[in-house]
Parts: structure tokens; C-alpha cells; sequence
């Protein structure tokens, strides 16, 4: 395994969309840990400083300040923090949640099957802003209930593709070779189908990300996000539509952070799909 | 017999990623009018390359062709363009018929459909396009020609034992048996009338009854016509049911060509002698030959066989062997006693 | 034949297709195997020779009849018993390279095997796969190697090596040379009798091609449509075949140097559709000597000689 992950990132070097990716990827991450040191005002997150409301960018503030008088730089950190666990841990609920229920539905035949893919099948009938609108609003507008609700309706997206890649693959010869060598179906499950189909699972998780974000910022732009006054990149944008176009920085420094982590979650993604499909993977061994 | 397709010295190089694969290296081949030729290797021996180096469908750019001549009907194909290949030779005067007639038909259309769109633009009845015409696919299919192209078909379908050719012209290719698809491919290959038809392992996919069926109707149909083959195959029993000829590759090197049955009473090259003897026998398990087939990246210098062969020399090292007899052609440094090299 | 160490009793597997209706792969076989010996199952795709092997190791489900292993029927084994007659009883994929999970390192799927059957402690497992390793004849350092990085003929060998480390009593063979060439054919073949040999192994090898299997076997069952049509010892079965379909088969073979079969008279016409099987005796519609009395009466297999039986009115 090791010389394979080594290999992923040798070609994933190469790849520069996903390597900029990468790079994004890595710098919101690094935004989000490194906020209280990076962050120009930290103590400007919460407080209010009316006397230098809405100031353009440059000089002390290097995007300017909110209606409240905050350092939006400062608070676009903090929201990095927000953004990141909204849509990691909205993600891995998911995936915890819909992964193991695809595996069940892919391995079995008959009624559990069934039952599984028609349940997800509703949850993907729903809209998912419609759904995620209507979590959130029922459950009140607070920081779970927004991980509650993108997990809600994301976790079919991960059962149907892990029930058809379990499909494919349970089909292959090898498969049947392991179970009729004398493996326990368990021992196929995990240590056989699951490694084998891992892949498309990581692309798609990459890409849940960068989606979840965007959905998790409509929702705080619809006030269903977690309440002022959380730097919510979502909530700043709604915030500052009153103050358009005079103070532009207000939603531009918001709008392009989102965008920025979108697309950078999105090129990685598409590039660890070439990396990671075993069509195009080759060690470079010589066959003989 | 006049010679209809004549090959000297063909190499053929494909540029890859991981270097240059030496695919054909200096390969000779003539097939007269009328004559049916085995062109028999391992996989690897280049017999692929070589077929479709004639057909004028090598990938290019990755794949450098230079060929002292590869002529055909007294044409030098090398010197052609190849739209001038594709719309007066490839498909008209040379057909093919694939290995695996299931991959090789639409699954979407009907028989009759794909024999007539076949017959639209391959069927002796068609004036090839000028050059510079309007383009093909804007072009009519006269209604008188195309009855007469449908009698065609039907007389074909009859030819090659399919039942109920008329039904069959409404059946789709998964609705047909392996052994009747590949009958259809034969009879699309022989509609144009070609003078050369190349046959890639056409009955390897088949079941022996079926392969002997097959085998019997396509002799008896190119013998018929006086229609050349180039027959690849993998296969010794194969070549020896149905070829006159047969040229023997190995590693891209053509090492042993002589009349079938010559070659099978005595072949002359220690590999093709190694090969018959790796044939399974009757009266226990069979010889094999020890060591790999090279890699065509990097192929030993010399007699490629040289690092597998018994009897290998200094000479056989370096250079490589010289064609040596006319009949049963043999390119050895020691080649194998011939009792009667003027048997043919 | 209460001797034999593997036997079926009217065994079935039936294909069953969406619109209800059901290919009857095996229908019926009864097939005794001795202990030691090599026996060839024979027959043209669709015969059901693979689903028999897949049916009898349990791979497949058994629609009807009985398998019977060392005198115990084995077909409704569970847990730790059906696990040992699993380690005796091994089957080996026609498509080798296939048969690995292609994300292992060979050694990997050698130790797997190991891991499922045995109790034995890491080291222990490492001496017995490099001692299977060299019976095989393949090099310790393509332990490391992922299955698509070593040829044809090296995973036969590794697919050989996965299940004789576990010490089985018979291998079932799934078409073991087909796709290689001859030269590679001979190794595989030379290898699997000295296998057979120093392992003292029962073979069962399914095969299409008759002349690889009158090389190696030392007798022969031939199938049609889910049925065995003929058995015999290899020598008797292939010098004096009594089924028509035999006959066929084998005038069908090509013989380089011998007389051409395309020049001879033998049996037109393509098997039937497996879901529209004829009634008596599945081969009529093709045999030159049917009756009546075919079309009212399948024939059952019958002794003829000492080592062989046919499955026809007029053998």
C-alpha cells in the first residue's frame, strides 16, 4: 500500500488543475487551523466597533470591515473553521452512514436490498436544497441541525454509488475465486470488494465536499445556518446585500472564498479520479 | 502462379511511452493469386502488425512503417495516400474478416442493414467515389443497384449455408449463434469480391465442430472465387486444414515459409521444429521450449530465437540469418536436414 | 464405484433467467472420480462442464441430486466441516490472471489461502508458500507483484500454487491451458502431471480441446447439454468412440499431417438452444442415426466394455 500512495501522489504532481487543488485544499485547511494567529483582529469576530463600520479594504483592514464595524479578513478565517467542519463532519456522517448501507444493498439480493435502494431513491426525489431547507427550518436555524440536514441528504449519494460499484465488482471472477478458495463473506466484504472500490468513494467525498460547502453557504445566505453572530461565509453574504454595491468588498471577499474552495475541492477531485482509476494505473513494472 | 500481394523487408516500429517497440523486423511475404497462406506465430510474433500494416491501419504516428516494397495487384501501397487506400483497396480489393464477429458487428442494427450499407459503398456494382465528390454519406443509393446488391446478399447468405436467408436479413447479430455471425462476416468479406481477403484468427472463438464447419466453407468458397487469403492464426491444426502455404513468425522475424505440407513432414528452423513438437500427443504430454518469448523493447540482436535455441552460434548472436532455399524458404544458420527440398 | 473418492448422483444446476424460464446447465450427471486418477471433462461451450465443476465444489448451488466426497454427501455442509472439505476440494479458474484480486501482491494472495484454511503461525505460512512457490517453478521475488505485471503462463502457475499450498486431494481444472500458446500449453501441462505426481492429486480437467486432454488424461467423460453422453478410459474412448456425438467431436479435431477434415464428411447443424432441449435424446436433431424410438426414449448411460459407457440406443 505504501508504494501505491507514493505513486497516487507522484501522478497526482503531475496533474497541475488537481495539484492547484491540492494547494487550495491544503490553504483553507491551514486558514482554518491557523485563524487566531493569522487573523488581523481575532477579538473583532464577536465584538462591535460601529465608529469604523464599513471601511474599504486597505491599511489596517485588508478587506475591509462589516456593517458591525468587524475586519472581514478576520472573520473570514474564523468562517473557514466553520465552512470546514460543516462540511467535513455533514460528509462523514454521511459516508458512515451511506457507504456500509450500500455495502449491504450491493452484497445482498432480495428484500434488504430493495428496501435500501428505495429509501435512498426517495431521499434523491427531494430536491436536496428543498430538503436540507426544510430540515433546517423545522429543527431551527443552529450549526448541528446544518450538519444534520446536509447529512440527511447527502448519505443516498453514497449508497448508490457504492451498491453499483459493489455490483460490478461482485460479478468479477475474482470474487468468486476467493469464495470458492473458502472465505467467509465477510472476509470478501472487507478485505476483497471494500479495497476495490475505495476509489470511486474517495473522488466522491472529495467532491462532497466542495458541494456541501456550497449548499451549507446557501443555507446560511437563507438565515437557516448557524445564527449571528457566527462568520458564517453564507450569513456574511446575505448580510452585506443591503450595503450593495457601495460597500462591494462586503460580499466580494466572501463570494470569492467560497468559489476559490469550490473549485479547489472540485480539481482535486477530478483529478484523483484519473489518478485513482485502475484503468490508468500502471507501476511501471515490466511484465516479465 | 502470378504473385498478387509481395512484401520485402517490412519493419514496423511503434514509438511507446516505454520506448520503441520493434514489432516487425525485415518480415518477406508473397501470396500468389488464388493462394491461400498461414501466417502462424505466438502471440507477440508480430502476425497482427503485419496484417494490418497491409491493410494500411497501423496506428499512426506512434508506428514508423518502411518496407523495401509491399506491392499489391502491382500497386506499391506505401506510395498511396491513404484515403486513396480506403476508398479504392482497403474494404474493395482487400476484405477482412475479424476474430470476433461479435465485436465486429452493430449490435443495434440488423443483419440486412449492416450487409447493405456494406454493399452501398464496397459492392463491385459501386463506382468508387472520385476524388473531391460529394462526400459519401450525401450520396444516394440508386434503388436499381440496390435491389441487384440485395440479390447479391441473398445469393451470399445462401453461399455460406445460413438458413433462412431471408429471415436472417431481419435478425439482429445477438439473435444468430457464434458460428452463424461468423458465416455473415465471411459472406461481407467476400461480397465486394476482393482479390485478397485477410482472416485474423476467424474461427479461434469457435467450438471444434463449428471451426471445422467454418473451415470448409471458407476453403471451398476463396478456392471458388480464386480469392487470395492471408490466414493468421495460432493455431498448427488450423493452418494445416486450410492453407497452401505457411510462413512461420517469430518475435517479429519470419523464420520458416514452405508448401503446408512440406512443413508439416519436415519442418527445417529449430523453433518451428520445437513448435510442432510442443503440439499436445496422443501417447503422453508434449516437449515444451524452454525460456520466455522476448520483449519486443529490447529483442535480442541477431536470430531473435538465438537465446532459446540449442544449436545457437556465435553467428546466430549478431547477425541475422540469411533466406536460404526457394520452395521451403528458411532463415537458419543451422537449419534442419530437408529430405526433399524439391518436393514442391 | 462405492470406491470413488468424489461421485454425483443426478446432479443439477439450473440457470434460472428473468422471464421465469430456466437452461438446465447440468441436468442430471452422474460421474464417479477415483482416487489418483486424471479424468477429463469434455464437451463444446455450453455443455455445462464449468458449471458441473462450480456445482460440485459448491460454488454453485445443487438444484437436485448429491455430491459425495470420500463417502459423505457434502452438498449441505456448514461452517467448520463444509471449510475442511473445502481445503480438500479446490477449483482452480480458467482465467488466472482474473481469479487475483488485482489490488494483491501475489504473496499476498498465496498467504490468503493459508490464512482461511490453516492455523498456522506467519513464519510457518511463509515456508509453505515459497515450498509451493518452487513446486510450481515461479522465483521468490514475484512474491512482491501485483497480478497484471506477470504473464499468462505465471498466473496459471500462481492460481496453482494459491490452492496446492493447501495441501487439497482434488483439483478441479477450469479449461487450464486454453488462451495460452502451445509452446507455454506444454510447460503448464508438463507441470501439472509432475504436480499430480508429487502431490498425489486426483484431477478433474475440464478442457474443449480434445488433444490436450488425450495427452494428459487417463479417462474421459464427454457432456452435451448438461448430460455425460460418454465415458471411457482415454485409450478406449478416443480409438473406438460408441457415442455418435464422440464420433463427431473427434472427427471435428484437426491432425496436422494426417488426413484433412475438411475434406471428410462429419455432422452439420449447430447444438440446440439449452432452453429448448429435445425431447429422448438430446442429440437427435444432429445424429445421423437417429430414430424413432430417440425422439420417445433418453437413453441412459450404459456399460459397453469394461472402462466405458455411452448414453445411445445404438452404441
Amino acid at each position: 500500500m505504501g508504494s501505491e500512495t507514493a505513486l497516487v501522489l507522484r501522478k497526482l504532481a503531475e496533474d497541475r488543475l488537481a495539484l492547484i487543488g491540492l494547494l487550495i485544499v491544503l490553504a483553507l485547511i491551514a486558514c482554518a487551523i491557523l485563524a487566531p494567529w493569522l487573523a488581523t483582529h481575532p477579538e473583532a469576530v464577536t465584538e462591535i466597533n460601529p465608529a469604523h463600520r464599513l471601511r474599504p479594504p486597505g491599511g489596517e483592514y485588508l478587506m475591509g470591515t462589516d456593517r458591525l464595524g468587524a475586519d472581514i479578513y478576520s472573520r473570514l478565517l474564523f468562517g473557514a473553521r466553520i465552512t470546514l467542519v460543516i462540511s467535513v463532519v455533514a460528509v462523514g456522517v454521511a459516508v458512515v452512514v451511506g457507504v456500509p448501507l450500500g455495502l449491504v444493498a450491493g452484497i445482498t439480493d432480495g428484500f434488504v436490498s430493495s428496501a435500501i435502494m428505495r429509501l435512498a431513491d426517495i431521499f434523491l426525489a427531494v430536491p436536496q436544497i428543498v430538503l436540507a431547507i426544510a430540515i433546517a427550518q423545522t429543527l431551527g436555524p443552529s450549526l448541528p441541525n446544518v450538519i444534520l440536514a446536509l447529512s440527511a441528504t447527502f448519505w443516498p449519494w453514497f449508497t448508490r454509488l457504492v451498491y453499483a460499484e459493489t455490483r460490478a465488482v461482485r460479478n468479477e471472477t475474482f470474487i468468486e475465486a476467493t469464495l470458492a478458495l473458502g472465505a467467509s463473506p465477510s472476509r470478501v466484504v472487507w478485505l476483497h470488494i471494500l479495497p476495490n472500490i475505495i476509489s470511486p468513494i474517495i473522488v466522491r467525498i472529495t467532491l462532497g465536499l466542495g458541494f456541501t460547502i456550497l449548499t451549507a453557504a446557501a443555507l446560511g445566505f437563507l438565515g437557516l445556518g448557524a445564527p449571528p453572530p457566527t462568520p458564517e461565509w453564507g450569513r456574511t453574504i446575505a448580510e452585506s446585500r443591503e450595503f450593495l454595491p457601495d460597500a462591494w468588498w462586503y460580499a466580494a471577499a466572501p463570494g470569492l472564498a467560497i468559489f476559490l474552495v469550490v473549485i479547489g475541492f472540485n480539481m482535486l477531485g477530478d483529478g484523483l479520479r484519473d489518478v485513482l482509476d485502475p484503468r490508468t494505473r500502471r507501476t511501471g513494472r515490466p511484465r516479465d | 502462379m502470378t504473385e498478387l500481394l509481395a512484401v520485402r523487408d517490412l519493419v514496423v516500429n511503434y514509438h511507446t511511452q516505454r520506448g520503441v517497440v520493434r514489432a516487425l523486423d525485415g518480415v518477406s511475404l508473397s501470396i500468389g493469386k488464388g493462394e491461400v497462406v498461414g501466417l502462424v506465430g505466438e502471440s507477440g510474433c508480430g502476425k497482427s502488425t503485419l496484417a494490418r500494416a497491409i491493410l494500411g491501419v497501423l496506428p499512426a504516428p506512434a508506428s514508423e512503417v518502411k518496407a523495401a516494397s509491399l506491392s499489391f495487384g502491382g500497386e506499391n501501397l506505401l506510395a498511396l495516400a491513404s484515403a486513396d487506400i480506403a476508398r479504392r483497396i482497403r474494404g474493395r480489393r482487400i476484405t477482412f474478416i475479424p476474430q470476433d464477429p461479435y465485436g465486429s458487428l452493430n449490435p443495434l442494427f440488423t443483419i440486412g442493414q449492416q450487409m447493405l450499407d456494406l454493399m452501398q459503398w464496397k459492392s463491385p456494382l459501386a463506382i468508387p467515389a472520385r476524388r473531391g465528390a460529394w462526400p459519401a454519406l450525401l450520396t444516394r443509393y440508386p434503388a436499381a443497384r440496390r435491389a441487384r446488391d440485395r440479390a447479391a446478399i441473398l445469393e451470399m447468405l445462401e453461399a455460406v449455408q445460413i438458413p433462412n436467408p431471408e429471415q436472417a436479413l431481419a435478425k439482429l447479430p445477438h439473435e444468430l449463434s457464434g458460428g452463424q455471425r461468423q458465416r455473415i462476416v465471411i459472406a461481407m468479406a467476400l461480397l465486394p469480391q476482393p482479390e485478397l481477403i485477410i482472416a485474423d484468427e476467424p474461427t479461434t472463438a469457435l467450438d471444434v465442430t463449428i471451426q471445422a464447419q467454418i473451415l470448409r466453407l471458407l476453403h471451398r468458397e476463396v478456392k471458388r472465387r480464386q480469392v487470395s487469403v492471408l490466414f493468421t492464426t495460432h493455431d498448427l491444426g488450423t493452418a494445416w486444414e486450410i492453407c497452401d502455404r505457411i510462413l512461420v513468425m517469430y518475435a517479429g522475424q519470419e523464420v520458416e515459409a514452405a508448401p503446408t505440407a512440406a512443413f508439416f513432414a519436415a519442418p527445417r528452423h529449430p523453433y518451428t521444429a520445437r513448435l510442432l513438437q510442443s503440439l499436445p500427443r496422443a501417447d503422453g504430454v508434449a516437449q515444451d521450449i524452454p525460456g520466455e518469448i522476448p520483449s519486443l523493447l529490447s529483442p535480442p540482436p541477431g536470430c531473435r530465437f538465438h537465446p532459446r535455441c540449442a544449436e545457437a552460434s556465435a553467428d546466430c548472436r549478431t547477425k541475422r540469418p540469411p533466406v536460404t532455399g526457394s520452395a521451403h524458404v528458411v532463415r537458419c544458420y543451422h537449419p534442419l536436414d530437408a529430405p526433399g527440398e524439391a518436393a514442391a | 464405484m462405492s470406491d470413488a473418492l468424489l461421485e454425483t448422483r443426478g446432479l443439477a444446476h439450473h440457470f434460472r433467467l428473468k422471464d421465469g424460464r430456466a437452461v438446465r446447465a447440468v441436468d442430471g450427471v452422474d460421474l464417479a472420480v477415483q482416487a489418483g486418477e486424471i479424468l477429463g471433462i469434455v464437451g463444446e461451450s455450453g455443455c455445462g462442464k464449468s458449471t458441473l465443476g462450480k456445482t460440485l465444489i459448491g460454488v454453485l448451488r445443487a438444484d437436485d441430486g448429491t455430491v459425495i466426497y470420500d463417502g459423505a454427501p457434502i452438498q449441505n455442509l456448514k461452517g467448520p466441516a463444509l471449510r475442511a472439505v473445502r481445503s480438500r476440494l479446490q477449483y482452480v479458474y480458467q482465467d488466472a490472471g482474473a481469479a487475483l484480486d488485482p489490488r494483491w501482491t501475489i504473496g499476498r494472495s498465496l498467504d490468503e489461502a493459508l490464512v482461511i484454511h490453516t492455523k498456522l503461525s506467519r513464519a510457518e505460512r511463509s515456508a509453505r508458500v515459497r515450498e509451493t512457490l518452487a513446486a510450481v517453478g515461479l522465483h521468490e521475488d514475484q512474491l512482491s507483484l501485483y497480478p497484471h505485471e506477470i504473464s499468462g503462463g505465471q498466473q496459471r502457475r500462481v492460481g496453482l500454487a494459491r490452492v496446492l499450498a493447501l495441501h487439497p486431494r482434488v483439483l478441479i481444472l477450469d479449461e487450464p491451458t486454453s488462451g495460452l500458446d502451445v509452446s507455454v500449453q506444454a510447460t503448464i501441462l508438463k507441470l501439472l502431471v509432475a504436480l499430480w505426481r508429487q502431490y498425489g492429486l486426483t484431477l478433474l480437467f475440464i478442457s474443449h480441446d480434445l488433444a490436450v486432454v488425450r495427452s494428459i488424461c487417463t479417462r474421459v467423460a464427454v457432456m452435451y447439454l448438461g448430460r455425460i453422453v460418454e465415458t471411457g478410459s482415454t485409450a478406449d474412448l478416443f480409438v473406438n468412440p460408441r457415442h455418435p456425438y464422440t464420433k463427431s467431436l473427434l472427427a471435428a479435431v484437426p491432425q496436422p499431417g494426417g488426413p484433412r477434415v475438411i475434406d471428410q464428411a462429419w455432422l452439420e447443424g449447430e447444438p440446440p438452444d439449452p432452453l429448448d432441449i429435445p425431447s429422448g435424446c438430446r442429440f437427435r436433431n444432429r445424429c445421423p442415426m437417429a430414430q424413432r424410438r430417440c425422439a420417445a426414449e433418453d437413453p441412459a448411460l450404459r456399460a459397453l466394455a469394461p472402462t466405458q459407457a455411452a448414453a445411445c440406443h445404438f452404441a
